[in-house]
């Protein structure tokens, strides 16, 4: 009975403090200046990025070090279709979703078909970046290494803000539906499935789980979201060129805040960003007479985290603090857990 | 009536051939047994069956069906299990989830994948374990872990891999236990063990390879009595006497 008990009052102390938790994300930029918001909106957006890394590279384990890629065709995608054809960025998000999801599955098909895998896999989703760049950087049509420079409108319609306040709004919705969608998926086939294959590929297969099918579908759903974090970088900076969406420095602001906060969790993604962005901001301003000090900082403490943390903060906290991180059986039967039955004297 | 088949199914590496013309069959609610020297090319055999390799000559029959170089999902969908030499466990999982993967094959519900699990991971005694990641779990109880995963995706065919290596006595005869009430559930077991005693206990038929070819094969009785079998496993210092 008292198990049963601990079990309501846990469920509704969560409650209260998911409650608490979303007023406070609500009410938070409304009390923010520029400068701090702009680190707020630039931190979550961070962590959806990662997030949409983890799907893919953390729960299924296949590790792209080329996020560019989708980030890049989604940035592209809508704002070519706003400048050239006036198309609403709204719409061209979705189109540039499609169309980051149809190439993710043509590189996935290509190099899973081919069993390419660990180490190889992600040079080929480096390649497949550097690839992109290029084009983009010599193809006349996107204006080449000039970039594009999106006319400002502040029409809410065509996702431009002149408050950033909505901004924020905007980068929090999709990051908590995306966190939510991973809490959820990992209890259900299609999750368990992900973690199977990242924790045994062959022995997955023996099971029934169609390896190619499933690492297609954890390819896609990464590459679809990850288009939307290009278009929300366009929208939100009004300018874009080859080197900025498609360099290697955004597959590796995808890849650091999972790393750090801990590949293939739910929370990981996000603890990493929120941890990692006033550190580098930090840095920076302190540091900001001597050119390139930050950065050789930033990396320093990056090394420092990887070597003493190598499964990043969540990592550290389930290692340290072990809780129910499994599926908790006496919720769905209402067995009773004799282990953890105190004994009656 | 036979359950599963394979007719002169071959495979080679590179010039040396692993598994050669092998013909057997085992027939609904048996335990058939495969023995062999190291290198005698069971696990090869094995990896045919169940997919891992794509046969170089032959055919694999199951359930009146050629399965022959299908994948191993698609081996399993029909109803063909196995467990592995070396125990492969989802590390980071738990007793239970690691169960569920194997649950999901029939169905896509989470209840039922976790009342299938549940039952499984009863099955083997394995309950206690469930919510522990099975890295923590010792060798015994991740062979015991990796028949109830193979066992939830509901299989009318288990094949068992050496399930008893590296156990206790004691584990030993809990896994002997386990099997025969596998087979009280109507599935059919090919296994692989090197622990001779408890095959011959077991087993109804046993197949013997040496260097790929089939060597003997018959009742636990005829293969103890066959003296080709005693040479294969003794047979080095024949061999010596040969070339003297």
């Amino acid at each position: 009975m008292g198990h049963t008990k601990s079990i309501f009052r846990s469920k509704f102390n969560m409650l209260y403090f998911g409650l608490f938790f979303g007023l406070i994300l609500v009410a938070l930029p409304w009390g923010l200046n520029t400068y701090y918001l702009n680190l707020v909106i630039m931190a979550i957006f961070g962590a959806y990025l990662s997030q949409c890394w983890n799907v893919m590279s953390g729960y299924a384990g296949q590790f792209s070090f080329g996020h560019a890629v989708f980030f890049g065709l989604g940035a592209y995608t809508s704002t070519v279709l706003f400048v050239d054809f006036g198309v609403s960025p709204w719409v061209g998000m979705i189109i540039g979703s499609i169309v980051a999801c149809l190439v993710g599955l043509l590189i996935g098909y290509l190099s899973f078909r081919y069993h390419l895998k660990g180490h190889y896999f992600a040079l080929a989703t480096l390649a497949f970046a550097e690839i992109f760049r290029v084009i983009f950087t010599n193809w006349p049509f996107v204006k080449g290494s000039m970039g594009i420079l999106l006319p400002l409108t502040g029409k809410p319609t065509q996702m431009q803000f002149e408050n950033k306040v909505y901004y924020y709004y905007l980068i929090l919705i999709i990051t908590v539906l995306l966190t939510g969608f991973l809490k959820y998926i990992s209890k259900t086939r299609l999750g368990l499935y992900f973690i199977a294959i990242r924790e045994n590929e062959d022995a997955a297969d023996a099971l029934g789980v169609d390896i190619l099918h499933y690492k297609l579908i954890a390819l896609g759903i990464s590459a679809a979201l990850t288009a939307l974090a290009g278009t929300f970088y366009a929208q939100y900076f009004y300018y874009i060129d080859p080197h900025l969406v498609f360099g290697s420095e955004v597959s590796i602001n995808a890849i650091i805040p999972a790393i750090i906060g801990g590949v293939g969790t739910v929370w990981g993604p996000i603890i990493g960003s929120l941890v990692l962005m006033p550190i580098s901001e930090l840095t920076r301003t302190l540091l900001a007479d001597y050119s390139g000090m930050n950065l050789m900082v930033y990396g320093l403490i990056l090394m420092i985290v990887i070597i003493y943390l190598p499964e990043g903060v969540m990592g550290f906290i389930q290692n340290h603090f072990p809780t129910k991180k499994h599926i908790d059986i006496e919720l769905q039967t209402g067995k009773e857990d004799i282990e953890s039955e105190t004994p009656l004297n | 009536m036979k359950l599963l088949s394979t007719s002169s199914i071959t495979k080679k590496f590179q010039g040396l051939v692993a598994v050669k013309e092998i013909d057997m069959f085992i027939k609904k609610g048996e335990i058939f047994g495969l023995i062999g020297p190291n290198g005698a090319g069971k696990t090869t055999l094995f990896n045919m069956i169940s997919g891992y390799y794509r046969p170089d000559g032959g055919k694999v029959i199951y359930k009146d069906e050629e399965i022959t170089g299908l994948s191993p999902h698609k081996i399993c969908k029909r109803g063909l299990a196995r467990t592995f030499q070396i125990v492969k466990p989802f590390g980071k999982l738990s007793a239970l989830e690691n169960v569920m993967v194997g649950a999901y094959n029939r169905t896509g519900s989470y209840g039922e994948a976790t009342d299938i699990a549940l039952h499984y991971l009863d099955f083997v005694g394995l309950s206690h374990t469930r919510n522990i990641p099975v890295k923590e779990l010792t060798i015994g109880d991740q062979r015991r872990l990796e028949m109830a995963r193979a066992l939830a995706t509901r299989p009318q065919l288990l094949l068992l891999d050496e399930v008893m290596a590296g156990l206790t006595p004691t584990e030993v005869s809990m896994v002997m236990e386990l099997i025969l009430k596998v087979r009280e559930d109507s599935v059919s077991i090919l296994m692989i063990e090197h622990i001779m005693a408890a095959l011959m206990k077991l087993s109804d038929r046993i197949l013997v390879l040496h260097h790929g070819e089939m060597l003997a094969e018959g009742t636990p009785e005829e293969i103890v009595r066959n003296p080709k079998v005693a040479e294969a496993y003794l047979g080095e210092v024949d061999m010596f006497a040969d070339h003297k």
